[in-house]
């Protein structure tokens, strides 16, 4: 009898544990990708010796920050 | 149990300051010397020190008595070390101020919150000034810690990060950079600013224009639990006592308040921060040990109860 | 287990009648933990297999159901524990306190007295040092072996890093190392920016490195940690020495406990100036090798080393 006690805690401790949903929603396992994003203004991708920022054609404002050195990216990414 | 009370209250990042801990005696000594002969002290609001001293004079004194007391300990062969000299300053700064001040040991401990970068190099959460030459806080690519914050406020309320980044004005390319480096900075801090500052501004709940119309949904009931456990403390200890047994009875806490109560993560934290700041700033210990006390006893009816669903804990049956 | 009084009877002539409540109190504390520790033992045999299948099975990132079960296990270890200190304090402490109040220290019965609190706070901490092993035990199932998910990371990175052409002109892209986030990628033909994004797998190295540098260098970690406590046996050594000449008259055996106190407090003194050193050797090692698994947090990480040396 002791044995069952044990047991039968531990399954419902596992069975509630597997019910119960993540906070935050659960995670998906997702593979590398590669993407492109052209201005949504006039087309045009983005050469790295134009910066990131903004668009070397139409001026359109990629991003609405000015980048410092980071992680990977660095100042040399702002567009002129 | 108090000197557990005070590691775990003033902050979460103390484990450093631990050798200071120890030093902690019970409150009832101060209150026993001290009560008959009080009289009213006028403070220094920023410092916290009587205003009949000079903090020159103060920390003249302590540094008289604290070094008399380590040339003593080394001539008797002692090896006095980086830590203890720590230690031997922190206890006279202690013995000085309650006997300059006149004062009982919550005044002091307010004191040592208000002076805590100074005398120890560690911030205390409600004491942090920004200060805008502090590298750790210049922005990065021109986010600074508040808007970070913000950012990370609403995310953990549940809104998605591709919304966020969006009503920034950024592909979600610099948001992995600002939650890569911002964190790096809190780890390389060791005055605790960066993170210190982000508990207060967590606690603020602080939103930025760009922000403001991005909400996480929240039913009629979770508004109404929200704004209750924001005024009523002894709300906020039961679920948060309830929040602890969920753990313990092997349910993830913060679902459970999301699941029964319609309170996100985000804005529990972030009330939890507010009642520790205003809680470092009033520091009172005899408040502090009875909303302990009930958040522990909330803590115990909820763990019954999901023992109960569990069909009881394990070593029910073995009696005394 | 029932002959535990059976010294202080024979010593006693006269045994005092409260006596018989003691004599039963500690026997019920010392049957009680007994089967505490039967059941954290059965419990905890039970949890540790289920857990090492739940941490193989579970196919969350943050493996939160692993995590919810482990939780909810030490929850009913800590209960246990929580038993045997409440029932401590209510049937144990509460009766001693009774009975010293009663008994003068002078009686020639207070012994009894105070050598019923020794025995049983005694086996209580022979019931605390269960649940410690047991605690820790249950903390072995976290661990996992991170050179075989190491192994999957690198092995990603072989197949995806001349996988990608440019979105722009469809140049072939190479990925020259693994990214731990999101980054900008350029076209060597068309200098177009491409977003990177890596794979679940590839950003799940930044949260293993660290792990795994330590699991390379627990050696070290075990040196230094055995050299702080090398330090506090030797103390202890010292000490025993220093209490056994408090009866000594003899010179030359005097003499010879002095030279070999000596000797231990010199063995002491190399082990305080060594444990740091040991520490160095260890925090260096570990860094390097996380260095080596994530180039790229170089930096951060050397800032952290040298705030870990400090303290």
């Amino acid at each position: 009898m002791e044995e069952k006690k044990v047991n039968s805690f531990l399954n419902r401790l596992k069975e509630n544990a597997q019910k119960q949903s993540n906070y935050g929603g659960e995670t998906e396992n997702t593979d590398a990708q590669m993407k492109l994003k052209d201005c949504p203004n006039c087309g045009a991708g983005r050469a790295k010796q134009d910066g990131v920022t903004h668009c070397a054609y139409c001026g359109f404002e990629f991003l609405s920050v000015k980048l410092t050195d980071g992680m990977y990216i660095k100042k040399e990414d702002n567009s002129l | 149990m108090f000197k557990k009370l005070f590691g775990s209250l003033t902050g979460d990042n103390k484990q450093e300051n631990q050798n200071y801990e120890q030093a902690q005696t019970s409150n009832d000594n101060y209150e026993n010397d001290y009560d008959n002969e009080y009289q009213e002290v006028e403070y220094d609001p920023e410092t916290l020190h009587g205003t009949h001293y000079s903090v020159e004079d103060f920390d003249a004194e302590v540094a008289r008595r604290a070094e008399a007391w380590i040339e003593d300990e080394r001539a008797s062969g002692e090896n006095v070390e980086e830590k203890d000299i720590q230690n031997i300053y922190f206890n006279y700064r202690r013995e000085v101020y309650t006997e300059w001040n006149n004062c009982d040991s919550d005044q002091m401990i307010r004191f040592e919150h208000a002076n805590s970068l100074k005398y120890t190099g560690i911030q205390t959460s409600g004491f942090v000034k920004v200060d805008d030459n502090n590298p750790f806080l210049e922005p990065v690519h021109g986010v600074d810690l508040r808007t970070y914050t913000a950012m990370c406020l609403k995310i953990s309320a549940g809104v998605d990060y591709l919304e966020v980044c969006k009503a920034m004005g950024f592909e979600p390319i610099v948001w992995e950079e600002l939650n890569t480096i911002w964190p790096q900075r809190m780890g390389e801090d060791t005055s605790f600013t960066v993170t210190t500052l982000f508990g207060q501004y967590y606690a603020e709940n602080v939103t930025v224009p760009q922000l403001e119309n991005l909400n996480a949904e929240i039913s009629a009931e979770g508004q109404a639990n929200l704004d209750r456990i924001k005024t009523d403390r002894y709300f906020y200890e039961e679920l948060a006592g309830a929040r602890q047994a969920a753990y313990e009875y092997g349910i993830d806490g913060a679902q459970w308040i999301l699941d029964n109560f319609g309170i996100n993560l985000a804005d529990f934290q972030s009330v939890a921060m507010q009642w520790m700041t205003e809680q470092n700033q009033n520091w009172n210990s005899a408040d502090i040990i009875a909303f302990s006390d009930y958040q522990q006893e909330k803590q115990k009816e909820y763990a019954a109860k999901f023992a109960a669903e569990q069909g009881g804990n394990i070593a029910d049956d073995v009696n005394f | 287990m029932f002959g535990l009084f059976n010294k202080s009877k024979q010593s006693e002539e006269v045994v005092p009648e409260w006596y018989a409540e003691l004599q039963e109190s500690q026997e019920r504390w010392f049957s009680f933990l007994e089967k505490l520790e039967a059941k954290m033992e059965e419990f905890a045999t039970a949890a540790i297999p289920e857990l090492k299948q739940l941490l193989e099975e579970d196919d969350d990132l943050y493996k939160r159901t692993f995590h919810k079960v482990y939780s909810g296990v030490n929850g009913q270890l800590n209960n246990i524990r929580e038993k045997a200190r409440d029932t401590y304090e209510e049937k144990i402490i509460s009766v001693y306190y009774h009975y010293n109040s009663k008994i003068s220290v002078l009686s020639k019965h207070h012994n009894l007295v105070s050598d019923f609190r020794n025995n049983c706070s005694d086996r209580h901490n022979a019931f605390e040092n269960k649940y410690d092993y047991w605690r820790k035990q249950i903390d072995k199932t976290k661990e996992r072996d991170l050179e075989i998910e190491y192994q999957k990371i690198l092995s990603e990175f072989e197949t995806i890093k001349d996988k990608f052409k440019c979105t722009q002109c469809g140049g072939n892209l190479t990925i020259d190392k693994i990214f731990l986030i999101e980054t900008y990628v350029s076209c060597p033909f068309c200098q177009t920016q491409n977003t990177f994004t890596p794979s679940t797998i590839g950003r799940n190295l930044q949260n293993i490195a660290r792990e795994l540098a330590e699991q390379r260098t627990a050696h070290l970690k075990e040196e230094f940690e055995n050299e702080v406590d090398k330090e506090r046996d030797l103390y202890h050594e010292h000490h025993t020495l220093s209490l056994s000449t408090i009866h000594e008259s003899n010179k030359s055996v005097l003499n010879e406990i002095q030279i070999k106190m000596e000797d231990l407090e010199k063995q002491r003194q190399f082990a305080i100036q060594n444990a740091p050193k040991l520490r160095q050797i260890y925090l260096r090692a570990m860094y390097d090798e996380w260095n080596k698994i994530t180039p790229d947090l170089k930096e951060h990480n050397e800032k952290m080393y040298l705030n870990q040396l400090k303290y």
